[in-house]
């Protein structure tokens, strides 16, 4: 985090969002080459690695070729389909060989992707596949209309068409509770099929209140660290380290056992009669809040903590002695010079909670998990990998945006005494 | 010196186990179910072939198998699927056609091989309830549903299944109409907002093993169950009782995982399976009905008594495969938004 070159203590804690700026030097000497040379397996590691991977599964959110892979003649003969008269002899004919000659597994994705649009279509494909697959002189549009009597379905001609581009927008709209209507706009789906607004506005809202009670507990604890003694700073930082080397898992299901119902927590108020009956405190909001605070405190006390030490005492001091109140050198003075640190603290911690996955699953309930559970959901569970792009897509988007506010903050407050 | 001997040790027993004869990796539905197949089928068939069987744990959907489909790595070789999965598996290709030739006991099994499946057991899921948190015993649907008589915590399956026929026999649809209801839209909407009455005191088991267990420490105080776990928490002596009113039968199949590398023994072991005296071993540990009808002479009466046989499921519904297998996947959408706001 801290680099020698930089000129302020106090940025050290600040997030450091770009590579570090080009020191000046020398222009293409051997020097440069050498550099070069020690940066570049980095580099290749974070390309190959890190970056492709990223722009593979992205890509799964707009790129869905299944259709056509399955039904290629189907595609080619549609693309001149007025789309309001029934589609020719020629079309129902090069459709009817498509499903005689198509791979199971690909003609499975392609139904699986064209059942997401009109629901029936994937049984209806299927069926039609096995009829025209039986009977070996099946040509025309009758011989569909024969298998399955909805090929009368115009709308269902138009999926099929819309569907056999290799691009689809699709996955795109479904994340954001958004669709495409048979006349081309686009508006939302109806109530009982929304779910990822509402899951993002969560994700938001829950990373955000997590965020602020991580400052106002940071806070007091940050202050003591920084104003204790070095031995006993480097003793108190160690206890905010400490749940790093317990493996997270553990401690988030240990909250299980605490705050169960029959569990510790409960026990004790029970017997101290503050309470008549068990309190739910896990598998709902409260637990998510409590679990997700203790995961991610330590993620806003060392940045704060840093920007603490950073400030010489002496500034507060003479604060007090040219007659400041206390709030006044909280306020105009001691603040100021932590900021970055509270920005850095505050940013770290909300990133970092938008994303979170396991510490939900284990000790939410159903209404409070957030936007990666729906993207692990249908990643591991229904395989719509479409889908879990789409949503990655939009919580990567959430991600940048907040950074470019990030960038827009200005770094430190109005003082720049001492410089 | 003693950390490197273990080591050794550990390695030695890794090298040759993977020497060994064949394994076959068979994934079924865990906890006590996965155990009781073990005695009844697992381990007499890998002493009787030279073989090992492994078990995996299997709880529903599609998903495993298509991840494996994708990845080309067929981690399972056999596996036990409910009756939508298995079509619906079969038509993506992600199970194997089934060879009825190389089935011995195909004459006495019947309807029961299909496409891509071998009858494997009948199961019922009931409602089960804690006998201590009850003041009287819940007698169908209409109670479950009930919150002010029979108040507390209840468990469903996370799923579409069981759910939506629940809501529609406690809204008071007969029997014989629940899936004419359900295969209208206003039907689902029926059933959905049945459920939206009690969704505050909904609980949702994802494992098999789960509701017993829940039903037994009084975490939940009603909950479906499969009665084979019902019966073993009950053989263990936990305060768990069940009804048949309002039970749903249905049949679950063996299928070979496409890309196994193991088909010949996977056969093998579907036909110990398929045999009446292991089908009987079974059903006398875990109940569950046989699907070879010979099996049936073999269990004695006070079994019987206890297993999903007719007298037992008339008292339910028999869940319809056609319906799931075509709005299985439609419906396990809408339960999903629906269960997460």
């Amino acid at each position: 985090m801290s680099d020698a070159a930089t000129p302020n203590p106090s940025d050290s804690s600040s997030l450091q969002l770009g590579p570090p700026k080009a020191r000046p030097g020398p222009r293409g000497g051997p020097k440069n080459w050498v550099t070069m040379g020690l940066v570049l397996p980095g580099l290749l590691f974070f390309l190959v690695m890190f970056v492709w991977p990223i722009a593979q599964m992205l890509s799964h959110a707009v790129y869905s070729p299944e259709v056509q892979i399955a039904l290629p003649r189907t595609v080619a003969a549609m693309a001149d389909w007025d789309v309001t008269t029934p589609p020719s002899d020629a079309i129902a004919d090069a459709l009817i060989l498509d499903l005689k000659n198509a791979d199971r597994g690909d003609l499975a994705s392609a139904a699986r992707r064209l059942n997401y649009e009109q629901s029936g279509f994937r049984a209806a494909l299927l069926k039609t596949a096995r009829e025209v697959r039986r009977s070996d002189g099946a040509k025309g549009y009758q011989a569909l209309l024969d298998a399955d009597k909805d090929w009368a379905d115009l709308a269902r001609w138009r999926v099929l068409r819309s569907a056999g581009s290799a691009y689809t927008s699709y996955y795109l709209l479904t994340a954001l509770d958004l669709e495409k209507r048979p006349d081309g706009s686009i508006g939302r789906v109806p109530g009982d099929r929304a779910l990822f607004v509402t899951v993002i506005l969560r994700t938001l809202w829950l990373s955000l209140v997590v965020t602020v009670i991580c400052l106002f507990l940071a806070f007091p604890v940050s202050y003591t660290i920084a104003s204790a003694k070095p031995g006993r700073q480097a003793l108190l930082m160690l206890l905010i380290l400490l749940p790093f080397w317990i493996s997270l898992l553990v401690r988030s299901s240990a909250w299980v056992i605490l705050l169960q119902d029959n569990g510790l927590v409960n026990t004790a108020l029970l017997k101290l009669g503050i309470i008549t009956e068990p309190v739910q405190l896990i598998f709902n909001r409260t637990g998510v809040y409590i679990g997700l605070v203790h995961v991610l405190l330590p993620f806003m006390v060392l940045p704060i903590t840093n920007a603490m030490r950073a400030v010489p005492k002496d500034y507060v001091r003479a604060a007090f002695s040219m007659g400041a109140s206390a709030p006044r050198a909280l306020f105009q003075v001691y603040l100021p010079q932590i900021w970055p640190g509270v920005a850095a603290g505050s940013l770290l911690t909300f990133v970092i909670c938008v994303g979170y996955y396991v510490t939900p699953l284990l000790i939410g309930g159903n209404q409070d998990q957030m936007l990666s559970y729906f993207i692990a959901f249908y990643t591991n569970q229904s395989v719509n990998w479409g889908l879990a792009s789409a949503l990655s897509a939009v919580l990567c988007a959430i991600m940048l945006l907040l950074m470019g506010l990030y960038a827009l903050v200005p770094r430190r407050g109005g003082t720049t005494a001492g410089r | 010196m003693k950390l490197c001997a273990t080591i050794a040790a550990g390695l030695t027993i890794a090298l040759t186990g993977t020497a060994m004869a064949d394994s076959l990796t068979v994934a079924t539905w865990g906890g006590t179910f996965t155990e009781n197949q073990r005695k009844a089928v697992f381990d007499p068939f890998a002493k009787e072939s030279g073989n090992e069987v492994l078990d995996a744990v299997y709880n529903g959907g599609l998903g495993q198998l298509r991840a494996m489909a994708e990845t080309g790595d067929a981690k399972w070789d056999v596996i036990q699927m409910e009756a939508a999965d298995l079509v619906l598996a079969c038509e993506e290709g992600l199970i194997e056609p089934i060879d009825a030739a190389r089935i011995e006991a195909a004459a006495a099994l019947g309807d029961a091989i299909s496409e891509c499946g071998v009858g494997a057991l009948g199961w019922s899921v009931v409602i089960g309830y804690n006998t201590e948190a009850m003041k009287q015993a819940p007698t169908g649907w209409k109670d479950f549903f009930d919150t002010a008589t029979y108040p507390g915590k209840r468990a469903l399956r996370r799923s579409p299944t069981h759910a939506l026929e629940a809501a529609l026999l406690a809204d008071g649809v007969d029997k014989a109409d629940v899936y004419k209801v359900l295969s209208t839209d206003e039907g689902i909407d029926r059933a959905f907002a049945k459920l939206d009455t009690i969704k505050g005191d909904l609980q949702w088991w994802e494992a098999g093993s789960q509701p017993a267990e829940w039903l037994a420490s009084g975490n939940v105080v009603m909950s479906t169950s499969y009665v084979g776990r019902l019966e073993g928490a009950k053989g263990e002596g936990a305060p768990v009782a069940y009804n048949w009113n309002g039970s749903m039968y249905a049949v679950d199949s063996w299928a070979i995982v496409t890309g196994s590398e193991h088909v010949d023994l996977a056969y093998d072991m579907i036909n110990y399976a398929s045999r009446a005296d292991a089908q009987a071993e079974f059903s006398s540990i875990h109940a569950v009905a046989p699907t070879n009808p010979e099996a049936d002479a073999l269990i004695p009466a006070d079994i019987q008594a206890r297993i999903p046989i007719t007298a037992n499921r008339e008292k339910g519904i028999s869940i319809s495969d056609k319906f799931w297998v075509e709005n299985l996947e439609d419906l396990t959408d809408r339960f999903n938004a629906w269960i997460a706001k």
